[in-house]
């Protein structure tokens, strides 16, 4: 069962608190949203949450033990500005990447490694480009190479940071559409998310962020005027607002 | 031919010849990982670094290899640890690491007296290779080869994506340092073929040859092992022929074919892109 539990969850970057006291609890499979102002800190929360940047908290429970004894459990992409889209890789071999938590340390991917990747590829509709560098793509292909590379590593978390910035809207179609198959085959999706206009028909949970948690839970719940306003700290902020997904 | 006879007939040439190739082919695969990873400054700092070591080497009367190595890993350490614990940017705190160690290195160096000589640890006389130095270079090409092999997967992940390979567990310190020292024994191994200032073309140019050449890492490695290893030939060659300074030669040769896949390169050269603008 995929549950997941965080409990004062508080992310520092040189010497400021970024991130402070987000507990938030999880226990069946959901597609996440993760809401918030620019600066709120979502990306940083992540990266706190897989202790990719120091973190402290009283809990961090996945599946009812810890973050490290999941490690390959957890899947994440990163936002396409972190990576050098310059190097040496094709598509097929960046997808092939999402096979190596499995494989653990030394072993090389085999016959079953590259008919996976080939597969997840498939499922993302970017077969005919396997052979391209990663850098050739258009910034919505890319990302969905991403995606196949985590669905390559056949994790039951995934945390996905700010994958629909910048991409075309069929490459964001797809991309939902293979996220809402993962939530229905069990897993919990996390989504860094900052474009207001789809967010309802996106996700079915909502943690709206602003270094604190502001609310967390269903998105009914959550996503309300009143929630946004305090999370955007601005009276402006509505739902009815809302001008091609940003907020004025 | 002058060269290919007395290729044959001398073993000081020999030795030359095999020590600079295989110099070449350990840069070349080293340097690879040292450009994609951004830390082409760092190949320079090490190099100049293990100035210090040699010369207490040495004075202690040891192979200069372990004062060198046991310095460039010490200096390694010093520049992550500045960059970490301070505000002071990494490229900062290599240069100041460095240009530390060095001028340590040379005043160790006069105070040594003529035990050493310092424009040859400096530029390097490959034609004064000695059988020791060839097998610490053999040695030091054998360790590389074999980490590349077994942890390639590793060190790909990781110089793409460090963000994936440490949310999936992976140790990427533990990766960086390994760099690190195989990136030392790489310099100290070059020491005599090109010298302390020029190895970092050794590590930085054929790689980067390679790089704009193919989009695949393991092609990437034996390309720029391959012009490591040719421009050494070709170096050596010439430096003999004309009588020039080995180092320097080599150095020079490397940058040609760069030069070269700049201009010609199918994907990256400068004249097919105009050539395709224009038609």
């Amino acid at each position: 069962m995929n549950t997941i539990c965080v409990e004062n969850l508080s992310v520092s970057y040189v010497g400021h608190q970024v991130v402070k006291n987000v507990s938030f609890q999880f226990s069946q499979s959901a597609l996440i949203g993760i809401l918030g102002p620019n600066g709120a800190g979502k990306s940083t929360m992540i990266k706190g949450l897989l202790g990719l940047m120091p973190a402290t908290y009283t809990a961090l429970t996945l599946g009812g033990t810890t973050l490290k004894m999941n490690r390959r459990q957890v899947a994440y992409v990163p936002q396409r500005s972190d990576l050098d889209f310059d190097f040496p890789i094709i598509v097929r071999d960046v997808v092939l990447l999402g096979t190596y938590p499995n494989l653990g340390i030394i072993r090389r991917p085999g016959k079953k490694e590259y008919a996976l990747a080939a597969q997840c590829l498939g499922k993302v509709g970017m077969s005919d480009f396997a052979t391209r560098q990663i850098g050739e793509l258009s910034g919505g292909q890319q990302q969905r190479v991403f995606l196949a590379r985590a669905l390559a590593q056949q994790a039951q978390y995934l945390f996905l940071d700010e994958p629909f910035v910048g991409i075309d809207g069929a490459s964001e179609t797809i991309m939902i559409k293979i996220l809402r198959e993962l939530r229905d085959e069990g897993k919990i999706i996390f989504v860094v998310h900052h474009d207001l206009s789809k967010v309802e028909s996106y996700f079915d949970q909502l943690i709206l962020l602003n270094q604190e948690v502001i609310a967390a839970g269903d998105i009914k719940d959550v996503f309300t005027n009143e929630l946004l306003q305090k999370a955007y700290k601005s009276p402006l902020v509505t739902i009815a607002n809302r001008i091609g997904g940003q907020i004025l | 031919m002058m060269f290919w006879h007395d290729l044959m007939t001398y073993e000081f040439l020999q030795k030359a010849m095999i020590t600079s190739v295989m110099v070449g082919i350990i840069c070349g695969i080293i340097g690879s990982f040292i450009i994609l990873r951004g830390m082409a400054l760092m190949g320079d700092a090490i190099s100049h670094a293990i100035l210090p070591g040699v010369a207490l080497s040495y004075m202690v009367g040891i192979n200069y290899f372990y004062g060198a190595v046991i310095v460039g890993i010490f200096c390694a350490v010093g520049i992550g640890m500045i960059s970490r614990n301070s505000r002071v940017k990494s490229d900062s705190s290599l240069g100041i690491v460095f240009s530390a160690f060095f001028a340590l290195g040379v005043i160790l160096v006069s105070k040594a007296g003529s035990a050493i000589d310092l424009t040859q640890i400096l530029f390097g006389n490959v034609l004064a290779v000695r059988e020791s130095d060839m097998t610490i270079t053999f040695v030091v090409g054998v360790i590389v080869i074999v980490v590349v092999a077994v942890f390639y997967k590793e060190l790909l992940i990781s110089s793409f994506d460090p963000t994936m390979a440490k949310a999936y567990g992976l140790n990427t310190t533990i990766i960086h340092y390994g760099i690190m020292i195989l990136l030392t024994l790489s310099t100290v191994a070059s020491l005599q073929t090109v010298g302390v200032i020029l190895v970092v073309s050794m590590l930085i140019t054929p790689a980067s040859t390679a790089y704009l050449l193919t989009n695949k890492l393991s092609t990437m490695l034996f390309l720029s092992a391959f012009f490591g290893a040719l421009s050494a030939v070709i170096g050596l060659y010439s430096s003999f022929k004309y009588n020039l300074p080995s180092g320097p030669v080599i150095a020079l040769v490397t940058v040609l074919f760069f030069i070269l896949a700049l201009l010609f390169s199918p994907k990256q050269g400068i004249i097919w892109k105009k050539f395709l603008l224009k038609y």
